[in-house]
């Protein structure tokens, strides 16, 4: 299935965002951006993402490499919150 | 409706500067953003705390007002009004009513709404996030394997959504804007929906793995054979090897549950045959087991 795109340029101007943060978030491996007819464009589903980066660029003036790090640090919170669900439903289950 | 101290949740002195001010919220708002704090309600509550006291102390007007009746703001209301009933002299300033507008997201508290009346009337406007709502999803642990959809209304939103085959009892699922409408084109709040999975089959699920409690006969058990065992899905037959013994267990790779979003991967299925004993036995039955215990 086609992935659902959206212009960089559009995201941009939506959100008063500068094209430099989007290419600084790029480089640094922080978002991927797909060429579409040599339009810079990201795909549909990072656009949460792109929106939370922006967010806390913004409104928490963090510069990318604090970004970076908020990142792992939420991906490693999220995958341990995860483990505890799992850990919870097995010792809801033994304790049954 | 209790008086907030505005510099305490800053943690500021009542002598501080702009500056200053906007230095403590920015380091508050660091700690207690909701990007950085996901699914965390009292961060939630606490970043709404320190947003709506650096609307008030930033806002020259605001923070001198707030300043002016501080924790005497209940009589300070009770002097606007009397001034206002002696014929509007007062002209100092703007009213209460200067700040009323439309916000009725209810993200500041009573307090700052008695003091400053709505908050879109007049200074700096910024955006609000709309609230975030949570819902709950009862599926089948069969409806859990498969990859389908579900439709649901909530708060007059038709959503439709894909559960994935795999998804875990307790997991949340973020639907993006389908919360609470946001303030000052603000985008709308996130719902998070809660899959509860109610097993009504004879598998017990622990991760990606099944269990089953197979009962074998006493005859099947002793002497071999085939079986046709049950899977979430269908049937698989089953070779049984002669003299299994009561609580063995054997694995079927690949026969579990689905694994969350990995297409084509499963968990496994453990089977624990538990051999059960003839019962109503005939005179000749008994005779003939009587035969094997002296053989």
């Amino acid at each position: 299935m086609a992935a659902e795109l959206i212009s960089i340029e559009e995201y941009c101007r939506h959100h008063h965002t500068e094209i430099t943060f989007i290419n600084a978030l790029k480089d640094n491996g922080l978002i991927q951006v797909i060429y579409a007819e040599s339009s810079p464009c990201i795909d549909a589903e990072e656009l949460e993402q792109l929106e939370k980066y922006t967010r806390l660029y913004n409104e928490l003036e963090l510069n990318i490499p604090g970004i970076e790090v908020v990142n792992v640090l939420l991906e490693k919170m999220e995958t341990m919150q995860h483990r505890i669900q799992e850990l919870e439903y097995k010792l809801h289950f033994y304790q049954e | 409706m209790a008086f907030i101290d505005y510099y305490e949740v800053l943690g500021v002195k009542k002598t501080a500067t702009a500056e200053e001010i906007k230095k403590a919220y920015r380091k508050m708002a660091r700690k207690y953003h909701p990007d950085v704090n996901p699914n965390d309600e009292s961060a939630k509550l606490k970043f709404q705390q320190i947003n709506e006291a650096q609307e008030v102390l930033t806002d020259p007007e605001k923070r001198k007002k707030y300043d002016k009746y501080g924790e005497n703001w209940k009589h300070g209301e009770e002097y606007e009004k009397a001034q206002q009933s002696r014929g509007q002299q007062y002209q100092g300033g703007e009213s209460w009513q200067d700040y009323s507008g439309n916000f009725d997201d209810g993200q500041f508290s009573d307090f700052f709404e008695s003091m400053f009346g709505s908050r879109s009337g007049g200074g700096r406007q910024s955006m609000f996030k709309g609230q975030d709502y949570n819902a709950e999803l009862n599926i089948s642990l069969k409806d859990a394997a498969t990859t389908h959809s579900q439709s649901f209304t909530i708060n007059g939103k038709n959503v439709r959504i894909t559960i994935h085959a795999g998804v875990v009892n307790g997991q949340k699922i973020k639907l993006k804007g389908y919360g609470g409408a946001g303030a000052n084109g603000g985008p709308a709040g996130d719902l998070y929906l809660t899959i509860n999975i109610a097993n009504d089959t004879e598998f017990r699920r622990e991760g990606n793995d099944l269990y089953l409690n197979y009962d074998l006969d006493l005859y099947t058990a002793v002497l071999g054979g085939e079986i046709t065992l049950p899977t979430l899905d269908s049937q698989v037959k089953l070779k049984i090897k002669p003299e299994t013994q009561n609580m063995s267990k054997v694995r079927l790779k690949g026969k579990g549950f689905p694994v969350y979003k990995k297409d084509g991967q499963f968990g496994d299925l453990y089977v624990t045959y538990h051999i059960k004993i003839p019962t109503n036995l005939t005179g000749k039955q008994k005779e003939l087991f009587q035969q094997l215990a002296q053989s």
